[in-house]
Parts: structure tokens; sequence; C-alpha cells
């Protein structure tokens, strides 16, 4: 996971039940619900995909290949939508 | 609803003012033109109030012309000012019909002459920024000047660059709280409230709206684009976000559709709401609250890469010198917690007996322990009116005391009366950084040329100390750092200063000022004397790198001590008899005001032909 | 008469007080006799009924993690004994915690979702609260309940994670014992720890300090405040008084003496009222009656890195020293949850008898205090400092409800007088 990061633009902030991700170029915002908000804020604090996937185990309830498949899965749609780059 | 800045100038230095970042990019004043592009756009946006705010409105040098241009095109005109008004202002609010709205805070005695002469014509406006407020005072305000009976209240929100002091919402309820029991108390006197832009529902305990009647209709949805109309003529959605985007005040633009765009631009904000909870919130589902002020709900956003940010203002640049006073640890460690992000070093004379320290001894019982504890930095003072002995003699023993000084008690500065011997410092310790001395008298720029090499640091003679044109020639002479003493005190050129000093500095036991007398006969003259309120600091920014507080005689009472220098570093109002000046301040509790002090700095001390200083002492003595 | 009517004396005068009434009142000595009309009648009205150990099923407010015992910092005053490594709880153990605080949640028509962390320090096991944090913000969500998370912390760690905290919880309370000379000779670290208040005080999250009061600082607490209140903006500070431990007393650090505190204390409070922060000395809190203030006997499940869940966060062997027994179950890590009803019980019970406060006018506020420190079975029957200072605060919060600010003030003033109230073996009306 370390070789992805937040994309420049975006912004974020912690909301009651997830994160709400706002582009500061373009104003767009996008609500994150769990499990996918854990997700994204292990990845802001650098945590690996290993390290994700084992935490996510114990947030969602997941198997730890259908964690880790989760977690590459949300990866790749967030890197699709430009919230992450690398 | 628009407003117009007509300045960036102001007189004040809030500690929350969020139109910082445009006053510290100097003082810009809208010029005709603009003003008159701003006219228009009010008009073809069937707006009929003119609100004039700055800065300081009311410092516009063309302030009176402006306002009556607004009210011959028919707008109703509103001034949003701090009180503290030009003659001319005052007098021109006083004739015509316009409507005030002044910001206060307790204790400022310096509105009471706007506030007495429009009487009903203002609104008194409270900015809150700490929850410890008390909005008790206004109403003796109100009753004391027969002021409008109406209160408006705000809360100051963060400005986006991270300049000012705000109101964090953590403290919106306890604010909230305290707002309805002082509602209560006022409205028993007949005194209504009002609540400005970011206060919303939720911080206001149950019932409490129902019982405020109208004035609660929009609490939770004022925020929006008031529309700022900035002195350059660009337009900003409001202060607090004037940092984030900005357009220009075009020829055919409405300001409905610059409000369109403004919102259109922060859309996506508008999700946030200054609280975590606001997005689960029923309240703003309803439509009745919009989440608050979109400034503070974005301070809730972290960047891409949280983990480098920095959130906080950049700090402050130290640049207070403070004299050290006889204190035990507790209240340095104090000081370096309040104010050490001010405090550039800590002076105190060259220890021992090597020279005369330029003044009387004073007592020194905690100075080892200040020393050994404090991670203050210190500066020693080698400045007696002259050397008892010639400079090559008693070079080589002041190197050798402050080269001991340097490597054991880490001091890493010193401050020179004679030019000979800072340069034979500098000679031996070119790393130690030296100021020359106010003893050294520089005056004029070729003085300042002397220095070149040998001094780091310059402070000019007090007989310039509120010579502003004096002050500018230094500056632009001089090319290292200026430093002005804000409470010297002594009468500018005064001629019993050399042998006063030198009688202190000769080891008399209690030198007694030599213009006791002088001063008992023509009192005014302790107006004339080298000293500048913290509220006036302003003036002088211009030709000052660093500021120096003298007293370690006059401020050795700790607690004094904390408030003249928390005022000087703050900026907030003292008279002239409490800011530890020497035997030439005035004594009585005087209240300075502005404009008196700022044509002091430019009259080139011409007494003998003008009347200012003698007519005001004798109006405002008590 | 009603029975539980209190009297102190101040100076000439008495304050009356009855709790399960919330009345108080200052009256002349001959008013004691017999109580003006007014106040008879204020007395007269139906109190409420003494607070009794809960009953039926278990009811907690919150849960407690530990995530572990282990701490990064090793405080001169404390006596966990900690090290930077230990054992961590089990993710699954976390998380199987969380979902039975939101079962019991959801079930009893709460709110929200109450989860407060404790150590050791929380966040020497990251992950643990990482795991904790979310899955209490998932399953919140899915319940509709709002979380509220809590946690009491040292500050000592990189500012990502002083960031996490800032976001994520709602309340922090941080140990912070005042200027940078006594934080150091308390606990270390102090630049990391402002830092750390910092970052907080610009988060969204309440910031509480909590300050350990010792002799060496007891003289600087309204200074402290000033200070605190102007850097940090807090929202309350706690004034929790030093635990004296071996591990204190070889550092020679000494509680205060109970009535030096009580007037400093009494400066303290007023310097964070006029600067908008909440001053809290949690036994002097009237309030509402009660018959404890700490976890133990409110059904709090503390639940520990083992899967064992306590009554209280002390240490196990601290409150078994007491020949106290605060266990209450233990959780699986695939949820399996033992709670008998027999510990609940016997834990509920154990608030139940304090022979102590029978004639204190405080025994419905301050309820006793710590059970493991202060209250604990075999106590000594005569007040002891804790009990000299909470009366004497007391006491002045309740001359300074009624408008007497400046008669408690001179109450503080007057060792002799303080000592006549605090050491009055009884307070009900009617004893000598």
């Amino acid at each position: 996971m370390s070789e992805y990061r937040a994309a420049e633009q975006i912004r974020w902030a912690v909301e009651a039940a997830g994160v709400v991700l706002i582009n500061g170029a373009t104003g767009a915002a996008t609500s994150l619900s769990y499990p996918e908000a854990a997700i994204w804020d292990l990845i802001t604090r650098g945590d690996s995909s290993e390290k994700i996937a084992a935490k996510l185990c114990a947030i969602a309830g997941l198997e730890p290949v259908a964690a880790r498949k989760f977690v590459l899965d949300t990866v790749e749609a967030w890197r699709k939508a430009g919230f992450l780059r690398g | 609803m628009a407003n117009i800045s007509l300045t960036t100038a102001c007189n004040r230095d809030c500690v929350y003012c969020f139109a910082g970042a445009q006053r510290r990019s100097g003082v810009s004043q809208m010029s005709i033109e603009t003003f008159e592009k701003a006219l228009d756009f009010l008009e073809r946006s069937g707006i009929d109030e003119a609100r004039l705010l700055g800065g300081e409105p009311t410092l516009h040098p063309e302030f009176p012309r402006f306002a009556e241009m607004a009210l011959e095109r028919g707008l109703r005109v509103r001034v949003f000012s701090n009180g503290l008004m030009p003659e001319p202002a005052l007098r021109w609010l006083e004739s015509h019909d316009a409507a005030v709205l002044m910001n206060t805070t307790a204790g400022d005695r310096r509105q009471a002459r706007t506030l007495g002469r429009l009487g009903n014509r203002v609104t008194l406006g409270f900015n809150i920024y700490t929850p410890a407020f008390d909005p008790a005072f206004l109403l003796d305000l109100i009753r004391e000047h027969g002021l409008a009976p109406n209160i408006r209240f705000g809360l100051a929100h963060p400005a986006a660059d991270g300049s000012n002091r705000f109101l964090h919402p953590v403290h919106y309820q306890i604010v909230g709280t305290r707002l309805a029991r002082f509602h209560e108390e006022a409205r028993a006197a007949g005194v209504e409230s009002t609540f400005d832009c970011g206060f919303v529902p939720c911080m206001f305990p149950p019932g409490f709206l129902d019982a405020l009647g109208p004035a609660a209709a929009d609490i939770g949805t004022r925020c929006s684009p008031i529309l700022d109309i900035l002195p350059d003529g660009q337009v900003v959605s409001c202060y607090p976000l004037a940092t984030l985007a900005r357009e220009p005040l075009l020829e055919d633009e409405t300001a409905a559709a610059l409000r369109s765009r403004f919102s259109g631009r922060f859309s996506g904000y508008r999700r946030l709401g200054v609280f975590r909870e606001c997005a689960a919130c029923e309240v703003r589902e309803s439509g009745r609250c919009n989440g608050g002020c979109l400034a503070a709900s974005m301070q809730r956003l972290r960047p891409a890469v949280a983990a480098v940010s920095k959130v906080e203002p950049a700090a402050p640049a130290r640049r207070w010198v403070v004299p050290y006073v006889d204190q035990p640890p507790a209240f340095w460690e104090r000081l370096e917690h309040e104010f050490g992000r001010h405090i550039r070093e800590v002076y105190f004379p060259l220890p021992g007996d090597v020279v005369g320290s330029g003044r009387p001894p004073q007592p020194a019982a905690q100075l080892e322990s200040f020393l050994k504890r404090s991670r203050l930095a210190r500066a020693v003072l080698v400045n007696p009116i002259t050397l008892p002995r010639p400079v090559e003699e008693i070079a080589p023993a002041i190197i050798e005391a402050l080269k001991r000084l340097i490597g054991e008690r880490g001091v890493s500065s010193a401050t020179v009366s004679n030019l000979l011997l800072a340069a034979r410092i500098r000679e031996a310790l070119p790393a130690l950084p030296l100021a020359a001395s106010i003893l050294m008298d520089i005056t004029r720029p070729n003085q300042a040329l002397m220095l070149e090499g040998i001094c780091d640091t310059l402070v000019p003679a007090s007989s310039i100390m509120r010579d502003l044109p004096a002050l500018q020639a230094l500056r632009a002479a001089f090319k290292g750092r200026i430093r002005l003493i804000v409470n010297e005190a002594c009468l500018p050129g005064c001629p019993y200063r050399v042998q006063h000093f030198h009688e202190m500095c000769a080891g008399f036991a209690r030198p007694e000022s030599l213009c006791g007398e002088l001063l008992e006969r023509e009192p005014w003259m302790r107006l004339t004397g080298a000293w500048v309120l913290p509220q006036h600091l302003h003036l002088l920014d211009g030709v000052s790198d660093e500021w120096k507080l003298a007293g370690r005689a006059t401020l050795q009472d700790a607690p004094t001590y904390r408030k003249v220098l928390g005022a000087y570093i703050h900026r907030r109002p003292l008279a002239p008899h409490e800011i530890g000046g020497g035997p030439a301040s005035p004594l009585a509790p005087l209240e300075i005001d502005e404009a008196f002090y700022a044509r002091t700095l430019r009259c080139g001390r011409r007494c003998h032909e003008c009347n200012l200083c003698r007519e005001y002492y004798n109006e405002t003595r008590v | 008469m009603p029975s539980l009517v209190f009297a102190v004396p101040i100076f000439d005068k008495w304050l009356v007080y009855a709790p399960l009434q919330r009345v108080a009142a200052l009256v002349n000595h001959a008013a004691l006799a017999e109580f003006p009309e007014e106040l008879r009648a204020a007395l007269d009205e139906s109190p409420e009924a003494e607070p009794r150990p809960r009953s039926g099923p278990v009811s907690p407010q919150f849960l407690g993690l530990v995530p572990t015992r282990a701490c990064n910092l090793s405080c001169v005053y404390c006596g966990f004994g900690a090290t930077p490594c230990g054992e961590q709880m089990d993710l699954r153990l976390a998380a199987a915690g969380v979902d039975w605080m939101a079962d019991y949640s959801a079930r009893a028509g709460r709110r929200t979702l109450d989860v407060h962390f404790f150590g050791g320090e929380p966040f020497s096991a990251p992950d643990v609260v990482d795991v904790a944090v979310h899955r209490t913000r998932a399953v919140a969500a899915e319940r509709g309940l709002l979380p509220r998370l809590e946690v009491a912390t040292n500050g000592v760690y990189p500012e990502p994670r002083a960031r996490f905290v800032g976001d994520y919880f709602d309340a922090v309370v941080l140990s912070f014992d005042g200027f940078r000379a006594v934080h150091d000779r308390h606990r270390g670290c102090f630049d990391q720890v402002a830092a750390t208040a910092r970052v907080l005080a610009a988060s969204p999250t309440e910031l509480c300090f909590r300050m350990c009061v010792a002799e060496d600082n007891v003289e600087q607490l309204a200074e402290t405040v000033d200070w605190f209140s102007e850097e940090f903006r807090p929202y309350s500070i706690d004034f929790e008084i030093l635990q004296p431990t071996p591990e204190s007393e070889r550092a020679g650090l000494r509680p205060p003496d109970p009535y030096r505190f009580a007037a400093h204390f009494l400066s303290a409070r007023r310097a964070a009222c006029e600067r908008g922060v909440e001053p809290v000395y949690a036994a002097a809190v009237t309030e509402e009656p009660r018959l404890t203030f700490c976890p133990v006997g409110n059904d709090t499940l503390i639940l520990n890195p083992d899967g064992r869940l306590s009554a209280c966060y002390l240490l196990e062997r601290d409150w078994q020293a007491r020949g106290l027994d605060l266990n209450l179950g233990r959780l699986g890590t695939d949820g399996g949850m033992e709670l008998p009803g027999e510990d609940i019980e016997r834990v509920r019970q154990l608030v139940a008898d304090k022979p102590r406060c029978q004639n204190c006018f405080c025994r419905w506020s301050c309820a006793g205090g710590c059970h493991v420190n202060h209250s604990y079975p075999g106590c000594s029957l005569t007040y002891d400092d804790f009990c000299i200072q909470t009366r004497l605060i007391t006491a002045c919060s309740l001359l300074e409800g009624l408008g007497f600010a400046s008669l408690a003030d001179d109450l503080v003033a007057d060792r002799a007088e303080m000592q006549r109230l605090a050491l009055r073996p009884s307070d009900k009306v009617g004893a000598p």
C-alpha cells in the first residue's frame, strides 16, 4: 500500500459515520462509509496493504483472503477515481 | 447585502481579526473610481444600503466624501467601526443620517468619545473568540451613552490562512448557554440581542430560540456569501474565506450572480458542517441549519498527507528584548510559556566590576539560577555613558568576561555603548551579535554608516524615538536591525541626560532625576518623551525590526512585568503611567488619543510655535 | 426534622445542606436550633430517595477497553510498573468487546455507543486502538448509534497519531501536570506532550487535561490554569491528587497538604471559570446524589488485555491487596461472554456500605472516593487528607452557589476555621 498516497488535491474530514473526501480543485465531495472509511484512514497514516488487511479482518469481520481482496479492489477503485495516486 | 471595505488600515490589533491577511499585505485604500464601481454594483443588484467597513473605514482619508457619495445615490449608509475615529469622520457621522455598528471590547475607554457623541445611532457589536466572555458591560455602555437598545453578537470565525484566534466549535455550547443567560438579563433591561453569521441551533439551550423570537429565524442558516468588496476592487465571499477565492468586480456583474458563483465554488464543502455529527443531524436534514460557518467547518479538513501538515499558525518572530528582573525560576518559566515565542532575549548588565553597568545596580540574587535554568536567550549590557578607562586598556578584560559569559552562561549577544569597544569585541568574538546602545546617540544616517561591519542592531537615540521621519531615514541607511525602546520615556534631547547617566554609572547610590524641576514647571513636556503605548506600536511597525522593553528598575514586580509585556506583545491598550517608564514619564492616568500621538511623530518638536501637547495635557489630565 | 440534614460551621454561621432535597442555606447559630420557616418548608419537600446500589440487568454506561498495560513512559508516581512492551489485546477480542457493547446499547434504546480507552498507555498498542475505533464507528453506523470515543493518554507519540486522536475521539483526557519543570519532574517528555496538546486543541475533540497535584505544584495551580487556558484552550482541567506509591516516595514526591490544596484549588477553579474552562475536582460534584463516583458500582465493564472483565481499570493486584474482588467475568475472542449475575451483584453491593461516610455531609457527592485506594473494606474511620480537602472544597462550592464567595475565600484563608469544619466527626444536625 505504501506505493499509494492520497492525491494532492484531495482533502478529507472525519464524520460521525465515515469520512468525506473533497476534491480541492473541483469542490466535488464523496462520502465513504464503513469499511472503506477505515481503509482511507489507514492509508493516509501510511499502513501497508498487509497491515490494513489484517486490521480489516477485525474491523469488518472478514476472512484474511477476503479482506486482502477488498483492500486491493477498494484501492484500485480510488486510484481510478483520482483519490489516490501511485 | 454586500460590504465595501474602504481600507485595510486599522488602529487596533484584535486577536480575532479575520482580515489579517489583507492587513499584513500593507495598507491599501480604495480609490474613488473603485468606490463608484462598488456603488454601481449595489444599485445594479438592487441593494439599498452601503455597508462601509475596513480595516477601520473611517481611517480612509476620503471617508466623509465617500459616505456622502453613497447618501447622494439614495443609499442608506451603515458604518462598521471600532469607534476610534479621526475627528473629521466623527464630525461627519454626527451631522449625517448614517448608522454605526461599533464593535467593542470590555474596558476600552477610548471609544467613549464616539459613543458619547453618536448616542443612539450606535448599535454595539461584540465578537466572541473565547468561551470566557462576559457581555454584561454592554448594558452599562448602552445605558450610559443612550445607545440603540440592541446588541449584535458575532462569532470569531477562523481565517483560512490560520492567522487569527477564533472560537473553536468545541466551545459553542458553553457560549450558547452564556448568551442565553445574558439574553434574559438584557431583555429585562429592554435590550434585544441579534446574532451574526455562524451561530447554530444546537449551541443554545432547549427553548432558547423559541424565547428569542424573530431574531432566531435564521440562526443556523446565515452562512452564505455576504460579498466583501476589497479596497482593490476584488470581491470575496467573506473575509474568512478571502484567501481561497476572489472574483473581479465586473461592469455588468450583479450580487446574485457573484453569490451563485461563490456558492458553487464552495458547494462541496457545505457537506462538512462544523461538527462531525452534522452529517447525521436531523435539524440539518430539515434545512433549519446548514452546518454553521463554512470556514469553521473547513478547519476539520485534512490535507492529503496529513502526517506532515501543520495547522498551527507560523510562530511569531521573536521581536521582544526584555529586562532581567530578580524573580525566581517559576517567573521565568511562566514568562517563557506565555511569551517565549515572542521573546528574542533577556538582557542584564555585565556582572562583576570590570565596567559599570551604566545604571544603578539592581537586585541579582536570582541571576545565577536564571542563567542556569532558563531557556530564554540572554544578552549582556556593556553600556555605561563613558568607559572608566581608555578603550584599549579596558577592552581585554571586557572581552574575557564576555567569553566566560558566552561559554558558561549561554549569553548570545551584547549591547555596547562605545563604537571602538564594539569593534574590539567584534574582532575578538566575531560570532557574537552586537547592538549599538541607545547611548551611542545615533540620530542620523551618516552615523548609521559608521556602525557598518561592527554592529548588527541599532538602537536609535531617545531624541528621535518618536520622530518618524528621522527613524525612516535611519531605517533606509542601516543594513542591520533597528530596535526601538518602547518605554524609556526620556525627554527628547534632554539637556540633563549626560550628567544623569554619568551619576548613575559612577555609582552614586540613588542618582536623582535631574529633569524634575523642569517637569514640575512644564508638566506637559512629559507628553513629548520617548515612549509609545502598545496600542500605537503599529504606527512604528515600518521602522522597527524589534522592540525593547526597558524596566530593570520599574518592572520588578512580577504581575506588572507580565501585564506590561503582555500588553505590548498583544498590543492591548495601556495608559502612559502604566508602562514602567522613566522619570519623565506621564504620572497621571492620561488617555492618549491615536490621532494626537500620530501627530507628535511628525511634529519635529517645534514646541516654541506649537501648543498641541500643552493643550492636550490640560484637556486630558485627571 | 428531616433525617438527612447536615450542617457545618462557617465562622459564626452554619452551612445547612440537605443533599436529597438539594437544599443549601447559610444560617445563624440560633437558626440552627429552629430553622426559619422558608428553610423548613424547603426541607419538608419530598426528598429524593437515598441512592441505592444498582439492581436489575447489568447496564454499563460505557465499555472500558484496556488495549495494553504497557506504557512508553515511566512516570515517577506511577505504581503500575508498566514497561514499554507488554501483553496486547487480541484484535478479535477488541472487536468482540465493541460488538457486545453495541448490542447492549441498541437493546437498551441508547442513542450512543460509548467506548473509553485506558492503559497503561493505550497507544502502546496502536493496532488494537485502530481496530477498536473503526469497529466502534462501523457498528454504530450499522445500528444507527452515534459513536462516543474517549481516551486517557499520555500524549507521547508523533504528530500523525495525535491527529488521528483529535479527529476520531470525542474526548481526550491528556495527562499534563503543568509547567515544564513540574511536568518533566513528574512524567517527562514535556515538549512532546505540549506538541500533542496543541494538535488536539486545534482538532474537533474535547480536550481535558488531567493534572496530578503534588506538594511541588500545589501553589502553581492558578498560574498553571492561566497558562493552560491561554496556550491550549482545553475544554476542562481535572485536578487529581497524587496517590502515594513506593515509586513516588522514592522520588521525593508527596501529596499536597489538603488545606493548602483546597485553598489553591479554589483560586484555580475561579481562574478556569474566568477563562471559560471547566474545572473538575470529581469528588466535590454535588449535582446529583450518588452512591459512587467511579466505575465501581456503576456497572462499568473494563475489558482487560487478557479478556478479563473488571469493574475498575486499576491493576488486579492493587484491588486484591485491599481484599477486593472486582472481577466481573470474561469475554472470549469469539464473542462468548461470561458475566455471572452474582459477580455483578457482589460488586454493586461493595459501594453500599461506607462507615466513614455515614455522618459526612459529602456522603452523596464524594461518595467515598476511590473504592480501591480510599474507601476499601477495613479502611480507617477517621477523615484522611482526601476527606479533608473534599469536605472543604464541597463546602466552598456550596457557599459559592449561595452567593457567598467571599466567605469561601475567608474560610480557606483561615486554617483553624478550616480544621474546625474539616475534622468535625459528624455533620448531622444536632451533632456536637
